[in-house]
């Protein structure tokens, strides 16, 4: 009688707690596998939706300065450039704020506060030549960025700097030796950056934790993660059972 | 709060330009100069090195046979600068010149930049193993990278010229 009524109690309590945490098991065994496979399904270089990341991680609006060059747009949120042209973007990095872009010939100068950005669009797309900053000689920080006489020109600490192409180096110039055409401002607008650390990858880890969720998300995992135990436990004692009566 | 505080204290500029090219070329004025990295080139250096290689054009100091290669890397997150000074095909001495990360700034210290005087690529990869720092693993293998792309640079530099 007793063992009939335990019987019945461990199967009650068997479908009870699966059933109330199969969705849980569902989706920590689904991101589990996920994770697992992180790496060769290039999880950790796609960074989520912008929606997503709002919703996640409660993302904030960021600051972003943008300067137009015709078909060539070129963006910052003060960590990240973006430089599109033709439907294509290329991102590499900005350091602090953007000051100015201008085009010399078939290549496109993009100057951040530290560092100037260059790339070739001779194709239409920007492709990044290189990239100088104080190491490369690069008078800094950067005031004002333009074009002198046809040469990429800084001032930096209300020192004037040209460029000279022959020696790839940046030669002090004086007001008087020619035209200086100082790069338009950029204009400021609001909105939501994913940084790159809030790739596909991370994302299923929060999940996967509960983190996501705060700290509710991880109190639920933990209980799913006693109610494994206890289904694991539960389901070997009711098998043993049938087990037993189908021998006798 | 601590650890905070001793991983900000990490960040810095540990040596400038002007010391590194004074370190590098005590005797002469060096020149800079450029390398142009061809599609072929840039296909040649992935092909032997097994990481792709940034932008088309990458800068450099000569002067008398040693070349020095200012290169960057990403270490976690943010990029860390190294200063290479290649003669022969082996390295002369590494440097960290400016390191961004709160943690791995231990691999601007003597001990660890010193494992890599001598170094040569063999086979593309180092003729010699770097002993790692623990908590510093990514920073390490960075500096790794860069000192394989400095000699495959200067290799090409010197083929070129």
């Amino acid at each position: 009688m007793i063992a009939k009524s335990l019987s019945s109690f461990v199967r009650r309590w068997h479908v009870r707690i699966g059933l109330s945490t199969a969705i849980v098991l569902i989706m920590l065994a689904t991101t589990g596998i996920l994770i697992n496979h992180a790496q060769s399904l290039s999880l950790s270089e796609t960074r989520i939706p912008s929606w997503l990341a709002v919703w996640s991680y409660n993302l904030k609006e960021n600051d972003i300065e943008t300067i137009r060059l015709g078909e060539i747009e070129a963006k910052t949120d003060g960590v990240e450039l973006w430089v599109s042209a033709d439907g294509v973007t290329h991102t590499s990095s900005c350091s602090e704020n953007l000051i100015g872009a201008r085009r010399f010939a078939e290549e496109i100068w993009v100057a951040c506060e530290e560092q100037i950005s260059i790339y070739l669009v001779e194709t239409g797309t920007p492709e990044l030549v290189e990239q100088i900053n104080t190491y490369s000689g690069l008078p800094n920080p950067i005031s004002r960025f333009g074009a002198c006489n046809l040469a990429p020109c800084v001032e930096s600490q209300s020192q004037l700097f040209r460029y000279s192409q022959l020696q790839f180096n940046w030669q002090i110039a004086e007001a008087e030796d020619g035209m200086f055409f100082w790069s338009e401002e950029p204009q400021t607008s609001k909105a939501f950056i994913v940084p790159l650390e809030l790739n596909w990858h991370r994302w299923l880890l929060d999940l996967h934790s509960g983190r996501l969720f705060g700290s509710v998300g991880v109190f639920v995992v933990d209980l799913t993660g006693i109610a494994l135990l206890i289904l694991v436990t539960t389901g070997i004692i009711r098998w043993l059972r049938i087990r037993g009566k189908r021998k006798c | 709060m601590s650890w905070a505080v001793f991983g900000w204290a990490q960040i810095g500029v540990y040596t400038t330009l002007d010391e590194v090219l004074q370190e590098a070329f005590p005797e002469v004025e060096p020149e800079q100069q450029t390398l142009w990295l061809t599609k072929e080139t840039k296909s040649q250096f992935k092909d032997e090195l097994g990481f792709e290689i940034h932008g088309l054009r990458q800068r450099y100091w000569v002067g008398e046979e040693r070349t020095l290669w200012i290169l960057e890397e990403i270490g976690k997150e943010y990029p860390i600068t190294f200063a290479y000074l290649v003669e022969e095909d082996r390295v002369l001495f590494a440097q960290v010149m400016e390191y961004r990360e709160t943690r791995g700034g231990e691999i601007r210290h003597a001990f660890f930049r010193q494992q890599f005087d001598g170094i040569r690529l063999k086979e593309s990869k180092l003729d010699r193993r770097i002993d790692g720092i623990t908590g510093a693993t990514l920073s390490v293998n960075a500096m790794r990278k860069m000192a394989k792309q400095a000699l495959w640079l200067h290799r090409e530099a010197t083929n070129q010229s």
